[in-house]
């Protein structure tokens, strides 16, 4: 039962109090139509024209509230054409409602955006009127976009890591027994996810260089400051470095244990590290010493071809060896330009 | 065969290990490597002043397209593949004139295939 049911019979016109209803009505609901962050039109179904407009439709399109007023939809930039609009006049009168999920939009001012629009057929006192909420999910399009892109970018960092650890499972397998190559494969896929996990922590913004020599060095850690010494003010490393400068210690520490500094009881290693701004030269040496006693390798195995050729390559460097009797020591240069993070490689490469 | 000149390949690839694996792949298949780069200057260099039967391209170098180290090769005829962790709807646009596209990480056996198949055809053009 409306109040207007009850209107005096002799005059037809609401008592005071149901004025006063009317207008409390009248109010709430006109501003829920005028507050509305969401577009709403009302429009003729008979004529296709709109007959009402709240104020963020003007927000949206950029026409103002007499200028929809009077047009149909294809003139406002919401549908292509006249027959897109007659379609969707036919799909209203027969089902009453529809949802167009995404909708290119062209506004007044010439911005595009991304607009989802549900409509329906409703009586008000013996007419029809379709009302017509225009929500604008630009952003959350853009999100979605965004959303592939990285997703997209994840699978080829992905199948690029499968692709190294294919790498270094075939060239590790040359000239070694089944069991230390299955035990060097296991070493080494904890060495390039430990710095792996450096890389997603900083989504990808560089790895500290610090923080990678400790994660490298993680299995001597009850050693660190004592027998195991960092030398260094901390300097930003690219992703590429981190990488392979990464893999490189992972195979210095693995050797130090093995048959260096850290397979005695007293032996010590000094990793240190400067970045040098006159020269644009980043150094890092890996010097051991009160080990046992040094033997040159008789044979170039996969650990050499890290810290030579593969170190060298991945950041544009040079390295240098030594086998004194005192202990082994490795030497790493390279252009800091191929080392350092810089502001422009500083975010996720994703091309849009 | 002994005496049969060895098909030469250039290795264009910023991850040195996956060059290295590739260089003893194709070295042990029998073909010789006359260069590798990881680096988009020095690749087109290496097409500029090497003298080779076949590249192996990877699609992204450092951050930077290869697209035009595809340009290059097709400017000089010579036949290449593309190899990337990109897939080939992500990446094919960029090499319309590559032969081949093989996503990372991909079975090497399948590689020598692909070249030697490339070579020949390529002798019989």
């Amino acid at each position: 039962m409306s109040s207007l049911d009850r209107t005096s019979p002799t005059t037809l016109m609401p008592t005071a109090s149901e004025y006063e209803r009317l207008r409390i009505s009248e109010i709430r609901y006109r501003r829920l139509f005028e507050a509305a962050q969401d577009g709403v039109l009302l429009i003729d179904p008979d004529t296709r024209k709109i007959t009402d407009a709240n104020p963020f439709m003007t927000k949206l399109l950029g026409y103002s509230h007499d200028q929809l007023v009077g047009k149909e939809l294809f003139e406002i930039g919401l549908l292509k054409d006249e027959q897109t609009s007659r379609d969707m006049f036919e799909e209203l009168k027969k089902n009453g409602e529809l949802r167009y999920e995404d909708l290119p939009l062209e506004s007044e001012v010439g911005g595009h955006q991304e607009v989802e629009v549900v409509a329906n057929v409703y009586d008000e006192d013996g007419r029809s009127v379709i009302q017509c909420n225009i929500r604008d999910i630009t952003v959350r399009k853009q999100a979605e976009a965004h959303t592939k892109l990285l997703i997209a970018e994840i699978n080829h960092r992905a199948r690029n890591l499968l692709a190294v650890v294919q790498a270094i499972a075939q060239v590790s397998s040359k000239h070694v027994d089944q069991a230390s190559f299955v035990a060097g494969l296991i070493e080494r896929i904890g060495g390039l996810a430990a710095s792996q996990d450096l890389l997603v922590a900083n989504e990808w913004r560089g790895v500290s260089v610090r923080a990678l020599v400790k994660s490298q060095m993680a299995h001597y850690s009850d050693l660190f400051d004592t027998r195991v010494i960092f030398v260094g003010t901390d300097v930003r490393l690219n992703a590429s470095a981190a990488q392979g400068i990464g893999m490189a210690l992972h195979e210095l520490g693995t050797n130090a244990g093995k048959y260096g500094a850290l397979s005695n009881s007293d032996g010590r290693v000094t990793i240190s590290w400067t970045s040098d701004a006159l020269n644009s030269l980043f150094s890092m040496s890996w010097l051991e010493q009160f080990g046992p006693p040094v033997n040159p390798p008789t044979h170039v195995g996969f650990g050499r071809t890290v810290i030579e050729n593969m170190v060298e390559a991945s950041v544009d460097g040079t390295t240098k060896i030594g086998y004194l009797p005192s202990g082994f020591s490795w030497d790493l240069q390279a252009p800091s330009a191929e080392v350092l993070e810089t502001s422009a490689r500083a975010h996720l490469r994703v091309r849009k | 065969m002994t005496d049969r000149p060895l098909a030469r390949v250039l290795i264009i690839d910023d991850e040195p290990l996956i060059a290295l694996s590739l260089k003893d792949t194709l070295v042990e298949a029998g073909f010789q490597i006359v260069g590798v780069a990881g680096k988009l200057v020095k690749a087109l260099a290496l097409i500029d002043l090497a003298v080779f039967d076949v590249a192996i391209v990877d699609a992204n170098l450092f951050g930077e397209s290869s697209r035009p180290v595809g340009l290059a090769l097709a400017a000089r005829q010579i036949p290449y593949l593309v190899l990337s962790g990109y897939s080939e709807q992500q990446q094919g646009a960029n090499f319309p004139t590559a032969a081949r596209y093989f996503q990372k990480p991909c079975d090497p056996k399948r590689l020598v295939e692909a070249l030697s198949v490339i070579l020949v055809n390529r002798l019989h053009r």
